[in-house]
């Protein structure tokens, strides 16, 4: 019986084989690139998708998107697997080198010619020395301020030139006569109000530095005193003059706030403008550049998304492809226009001029070309990112403020160890 | 009235008024939440900075979120988290109830070992499991199918816990004698000891269900596509570092408060019942 069967599934097999030649004559079977991509409205992701299927019809695109809470867990799991899966991912750029590290980005130097790129998305991107994520886009935020309730109060616009940029002294003067508890009206805000992203800027601007320079020590760093006197400032605002609303540590509440006439001053990322612009139509608003202190010079926060290849995958002539197309101009001015990061490309800085006529986008291109400062590179910066912001929330509620980054930096100084093998 | 009455009678009014506060606490959120998914955008957030009755009741209302959740990707979410959550209740009332009556009902070697191994699954984080998992997954083909969402959770150690506490108060005398009378273990597993555990096997559906409905990691990580999409997923979505529908949000999040009540609420005295009776064994 069993030898019959055997006999029979032989049989079968061989005229399948015989079959085999006419398949060349059907169609080819496509290449399927695995994409993990941010949770932005399909709006903003299907046009860049499609555009890469137009130019590359012969490649199968399976996209996916993960909302951005659980999307650095997700892609901890789906690469921790280390499998070819996904072929494409979205990668926070200061992630970039904790992802080359543990061999989940590939080498993308000999691919990208450097010199089409911004320098800080290039030094966002790199690693030891080597591009391992592709620049997709920028960010840097700005002072924005209502200009009714400035009126009111009195108050000169803060200049959208940067070199006449208030000092956060001047600031907080202002933010005291904008702030009125009867009316729930708070001085001013950060968009992030916890977040290293936000707030490192404000110890840079006092010469403080983040990380060592070979990326694996805090102790000595961000318990110094130029961030102690930082931190201590900014704890200020919450305790001291009360004109920060304190506790808003969702990213979107304090820009709902600016919305309704509730705060006076946001330090929030430029594409906020859009959202001010199309959810509150009815508030006026103008735009300045980051503070820096009195004593202190100007610096900004950058670095934003890039896109990385899985070194396992087993399309690597595809992923190239998808990465180009990706790095091209046009495609480059798409997602500018369905997102407006500011551009990592100089070419679209350069041709697409007449965009960035605004305050705003004059204040970003100077930023992004004198004052930004990428976040740290280390392959622990997940580890440090999530304990220095617990400190600086701890901050805000009234921690002591140097033994809170003492004992981060030596917390942060234990996870870093890890990376040193 | 007696004094002892006076004082019965002030007890019970403290009592109540402690529990009334204790509700009011955990119910205004969801209040909040509820009634700021019939807010206009811009009224959602406007009177939240201080608490007043305007916090509580909107001046104007609007359907236009719960319209904007349920075109989107909400109604496909709803039906396969309903989907995925009943069937992972029903298999799991099966294979968790023949585990716990065969911890509960024979003898085999190392069954102690086992069963603490059985009792160690629902006391490890999820999290410290889920890479092998999805290599699993993987490895079997299932990534972005049904069945990576359902097989993974049907196996739970806890309910295996309640069942078999349930059948090993059985008296093991109406075991011997179903036996004596000819019945195969299945046929006492099915005709005897499930038809007596209606408490236990609510409250494990309802176990089940209710965390199956909850789920967001895992789906997200196996089986992230749109056609896979599940409740929470759909409720996530609304939301991105930089910009927020609160709107559409809170609608979704309500829709998913509201149907999970339901079979909480039909099955709530059983599933009392039966994690105090498990307790006290």
């Amino acid at each position: 019986m069993t030898r019959l069967s055997r006999r029979a599934a032989l049989a079968g097999a061989a005229a399948a084989s015989a079959l085999l030649p006419a398949r060349p004559l059907m169609a080819q079977p496509k290449t399927t690139l695995k994409v993990i991509w941010m949770g932005w409205p399909e709006g903003q992701v299907k046009p860049l998708m499609d555009s890469f299927r137009r130019a590359q019809p012969e490649v199968e695109l399976q996209v996916e998107t993960i909302p951005f809470v659980q999307i650095f867990q997700t892609l901890e799991v789906r690469l921790g697997a280390r499998t070819p899966d996904p072929d494409i991912f979205i990668c926070d750029s200061p992630l970039t080198a904790s992802y080359a590290a543990r061999g989940h980005l590939m080498d993308l130097t000999p691919y990208l010619d450097a010199g089409r790129f911004t320098k800080s998305a290039i030094e966002a991107a790199s690693w030891q020395g080597k591009i391992y994520s592709a620049p997709f886009g920028s960010s840097c935020p700005v002072l924005f301020y209502n200009k009714k309730l400035l009126r009111e109060a009195g108050i000169a616009f803060p200049p959208a030139d940067v070199a006449k940029r208030w000092t956060w002294e001047e600031l907080v003067e202002a933010a005291k006569k904008l702030t009125d508890p009867a009316k729930n009206q708070w001085g001013f805000s950060f968009e992030q109000q916890e977040r290293p992203y936000m707030l490192l800027p404000l110890a840079q601007s006092l010469g403080g530095v983040a990380l060592s320079p070979d990326g694996f020590k805090a102790s000595g760093y961000i318990d110094s005193p130029p961030f102690i006197e930082a931190y201590s400032f900014m704890q200020k605002l919450y305790t001291e003059w009360k004109v920060s609303p304190p506790g808003l540590f969702d990213p979107n509440l304090p820009v709902e706030q600016f919305g309704n006439g509730k705060i006076a001053l946001l330090v929030a990322g430029t594409f906020n403008e859009a959202t001010i612009k199309n959810k509150y139509p009815d508030i006026e608003f103008g735009v300045a550049p980051y503070p820096r202190f009195a004593k202190g010079k100007a610096v900004t926060p950058t670095g934003a998304w890039h896109i990385g290849v899985n070194p396992r995958t087993r399309h690597p002539k595809e992923a190239l492809a998808f990465i180009e197309h990706f790095m091209s101009h046009e495609l480059q001015v798409l997602w500018f226009e369905l997102r407006p990061y500011p551009p990592v490309l100089k070419s679209v800085w350069e041709k697409e001029a007449k965009r960035f006529e605004t305050d705003m986008w004059k204040i970003v291109r100077f930023e992004l070309e004198h004052t930004a400062v990428p976040r740290p590179a280390t392959p622990g910066f997940r580890e440090y990112e999530d304990i220095l912001r617990t400190a600086l929330r701890d901050i805000t509620t009234g921690a002591d403020v140097a033994k809170t980054l003492s004992a981060a930096a030596q917390r942060i100084d234990r996870e870093l160890e890890k990376y040193k093998a | 009235m007696t004094i002892s009455d006076l004082r019965r009678l002030f007890v019970a009014f403290v009592r109540y008024l402690a529990l009334v506060l204790v509700a009011t606490v955990l119910l205004l959120p969801i209040y909040w939440l509820v009634v700021a998914s019939f807010r206009p955008a811009a009224d959602i957030f406007a009177t939240s900075s201080s608490v007043s009755l305007a916090t509580l009741v909107p001046e104007r209302l609007t359907l236009d979120h719960w319209r904007e959740a349920w075109s989107g990707e909400l109604p496909r979410a709803v039906a396969n988290s309903l989907f995925v959550a009943l069937t992972t209740a029903g298999l799991g009332v099966l294979i968790n109830s023949l585990a716990g009556f065969a911890f509960a009902v024979f003898e085999f070697p190392l069954k102690r070992v086992i069963f603490a191994f059985v009792l160690a699954t629902f006391m490890m984080p999820f999290e410290s499991i889920v890479i092998p998992l999805y290599m699993l997954v993987r490895g079997l083909a299932l990534t972005d199918t049904y069945a990576a969402l359902i097989l993974p959770e049907v196996a739970s150690g806890l309910v295996i816990f309640l069942f078999r506490q349930f059948f090993a108060a059985v008296p093991k005398e109406l075991y011997e004698a179903a036996r004596i009378d000819g019945a195969s273990w299945l046929q006492i597993w099915w005709r005897l000891t499930l038809p007596l555990s209606g408490p236990t096997i609510a409250t494990a559906s309802l176990m089940l269900f209710v965390h199956q409905w909850d789920a967001f990691f895992w789906p997200l990580v196996a089986a992230p596509s749109q056609e896979r999409i599940v409740v929470q997923v759909a409720i996530a979505r609304n939301v991105t570092l930089e910009v927020a529908n609160w709107g559409a949000l809170f609608a979704s999040a309500s829709t998913a408060i509201l149907l999970a009540l339901i079979p909480f609420l039909l099955l709530q005295r059983f599933y009392l019942r039966t994690i105090t009776a498990a307790s006290e064994r």
